[in-house]
């Protein structure tokens, strides 16, 4: 399934925060500017939307738009909830978990997971809570926006929950910190084995950008991802209006859930992202397989792990769950 | 059953009310824990609707007791209300049995029921209930029952405009605003990050990292010239002490060290000449 025109549109959230990659400092944002891409892109409605937004000098103003991203990503975690992203990510990652493990037995390696783009970290912090991971098992979730991550902790710390929230790039986790040059990996510790996880995040990612996501993780030396995303379907728009419209109550977690779906990688264009990696890397989709009436699998998780596990998450794989993930690559 | 109508419509209203009340609660709370959330918006909601139903049975009775026609314009409401109960007795036959559904139902099947039938039913909510009370109307013989009618719709129907704005004004008290946060709170996670200060606490360590960790904290201190420097390591049985302070022992930088009695070791340090270069 190719992708369509629309898919090409940004998200309003895409365009009105900003970051330096190379710092993670945010960098102003000029409404203008972001005016122009969604007028150029034939999107008067989200226009529309930035046009009532508060400005100063000509730039968005930031506290605003914190607050506008705060509360749609509250209103975004209902869909979470109600789609139970948690327990649908640790049946997946279970598996993976186990089979990661099985390869560091024996040296005093720990297993992080990473949520890249992890927001409020809903995920991270229900697996936090119900994930039964394992003490050996750290949860960390990663994130430019320092409201989001400022909430994800004040969270976590609300409810005890043993992980970590980092305003950082989640690629460099084991890398000095070029601003702190802070170390996040505790010193005299082994690197841990990271398995890298998303959900809803995928589909931000695109052309090119999308290649340099899955080579990135490559070369940390991950030794595997599971990301989740919405799966592409003709009926995912239709049911994505239906739930943002009925759930949601700010324009932009309206208008970008929506689109979302519309931009919604399908299945084979995220394995054929991969090409650069598929030397360490054998791949499987789970519910990435097309179906004729898609209303029941509307997500899927794409898994990727170094070519050496691949038997051992085979075997911990349950009976029930193994037709659901598709062949992996060769 | 003319005496039924009356509470069946209450009935009625205070369940719309509790679920306007749901869905007015949820997407604000980000808690993981928080069973008690829908409990807590539906009775709000019921509060509310009783307040609605309050205020609308008295604005009833004075308009029913002042008329001279008072007999006729409540039996004339009383036609209405049966009209308006089939339209919402059938509407709930369908809500109810979808909330039970995803209630009951995991993963699959409950996104089913949350987007192809909660989320058409909550889009077609308002609709249901303007097609309900223009039927109804169509058995009005009296201005008042017209009026009263159409004031008692417009009060549900705005329940949840209003129940929103409530729950948004209540979230707007008990939340931190984001323009509040600092970046050193966000920049502090407070779980794996490690910063070389005086003291370092050991709780964030796995026990069998505990050495090592030691060690290159020490290589740390040093090279940054501490004297002294305070190892957090608990309580408890003094299992960790003792690993702690067999390291310190057996470290030819250490002078001296010390329990303070409170889960902490104070070490105190010989400064080195140039062979702790430190990491930064």
């Amino acid at each position: 399934m190719s992708n369509s025109p629309d898919a090409d549109r940004p998200e309003i959230s895409d365009l009105v925060v900003a970051y330096d990659p190379e710092t993670t400092e945010r960098v102003d944002v000029r409404k203008d500017a972001v005016l122009k891409e969604l007028k150029q892109h034939g999107m008067p409605r989200a226009a529309r939307i930035v046009e009532a937004w508060p400005e100063h000098k000509g730039v968005l103003d930031r506290d605003f738009v914190d607050g506008v991203l705060l509360r749609s990503h509250l209103e975004m975690q209902r869909l979470s909830e109600e789609f139970q992203q948690g327990a649908r990510l640790a049946r997946v990652l279970a598996p993976v978990v186990s089979a990661v493990r099985k390869a560091i037995a024996g040296t005093s390696r720990r297993i992080r997971i990473v949520d890249v783009g992890c927001g409020l970290g809903y995920v991270t912090r229900w697996l936090a809570v119900n994930g039964e991971l394992g003490d050996d098992v750290d949860l960390v979730g990663c994130d430019y926006n320092m409201a989001l991550l400022a909430e994800a902790k004040r969270l976590a710390r609300m409810e005890g929950l043993r992980c970590a929230f980092l305003v950082r790039n989640a690629f460099t986790l084991d890398e000095l910190d070029p601003v702190s040059g802070r170390a996040i990996t505790p010193l005299g510790k082994p690197p841990p084995a990271t398995i890298f996880t998303s959900t809803g995040v995928v589909h931000h990612f695109r052309g090119k950008s999308l290649h340099t996501f899955f080579t990135e993780q490559a070369r940390t030396g991950a030794f595997a991802f599971v990301h989740c995303d919405i799966k592409r379907s003709w009926v995912a728009p239709i049911g994505a209006w239906m739930f943002h419209y009925a759930r949601m109550r700010e324009p932009l977690a309206r208008y970008d859930g929506t689109l979302s779906a519309v931009r919604a990688h399908a299945t084979d264009a995220l394995f054929d992202a991969t090409l650069d990696i598929r030397g360490e890397f054998r791949l499987t989709s789970f519910d990435g397989q097309r179906e004729l009436v898609p209303i029941l699998k509307v997500m899927q998780a794409f898994v990727g792990v170094r070519r050496e596990l691949v038997d051992d998450i085979d075997r911990a794989i349950p009976s029930s769950l193994r037709r659901r993930f598709s062949p992996w690559t060769a | 059953m003319d005496r039924m109508i009356p509470f069946l419509m209450i009935g009625l209203v205070l369940l719309d009310c509790a679920l306007a009340g749901i869905r007015a609660g949820y997407g604000r709370d980000g808690r993981i824990h928080k069973n008690d959330l829908s409990l807590r918006c539906a009775l709000r909601g019921m509060l509310f609707g009783a307040f609605v139903c309050a205020a609308l049975g008295i604005l009833t009775g004075i308009v029913v007791t002042r008329s001279a026609h008072g007999p006729d314009i409540y039996q004339s409401l009383l036609s209405i209300g049966i009209r308006m109960q089939i339209v919402f007795v059938g509407f709930s036959m369908v809500v109810l049995p979808s909330v039970a559904l995803f209630t009951v139902c995991r993963h699959e099947y409950r996104t089913l029921a949350t987007v192809a039938i909660l989320g058409p039913l909550t889009i077609a909510r308002p609709f249901v209930i303007i097609a309900a009370t223009a039927w109804g109307l169509t058995a009005s013989q009296h201005f008042e029952a017209t009026l009263l009618t159409l004031v008692a719709s417009a009060a549900v129907l705005f329940t949840g405009w209003y129940l929103d704005k409530a729950f948004a004004t209540l979230t707007a008290w008990t939340h931190p605003k984001p323009a509040a946060v600092s970046e050193e709170d966000a920049a502090d996670d407070g779980v794996v990050q490690v910063e070389i200060d005086e003291q370092i606490d050991l709780h964030h360590f796995a026990p069998r990292d505990i050495p090592s960790v030691v060690e290159e904290y020490l290589r740390e201190a040093l090279g940054r010239g501490f004297v002294e420097v305070r190892l957090i390591h608990g309580r408890g049985k003094g299992v960790q002490r003792q690993r702690v302070q067999r390291i310190l022992a057996n470290h030819p930088h250490v002078v001296a060290f010390r329990s303070d009695g409170l889960g902490s070791t104070i070490a105190t340090l010989r400064p080195p000449k140039a062979e702790y270069p430190a990491r930064r």
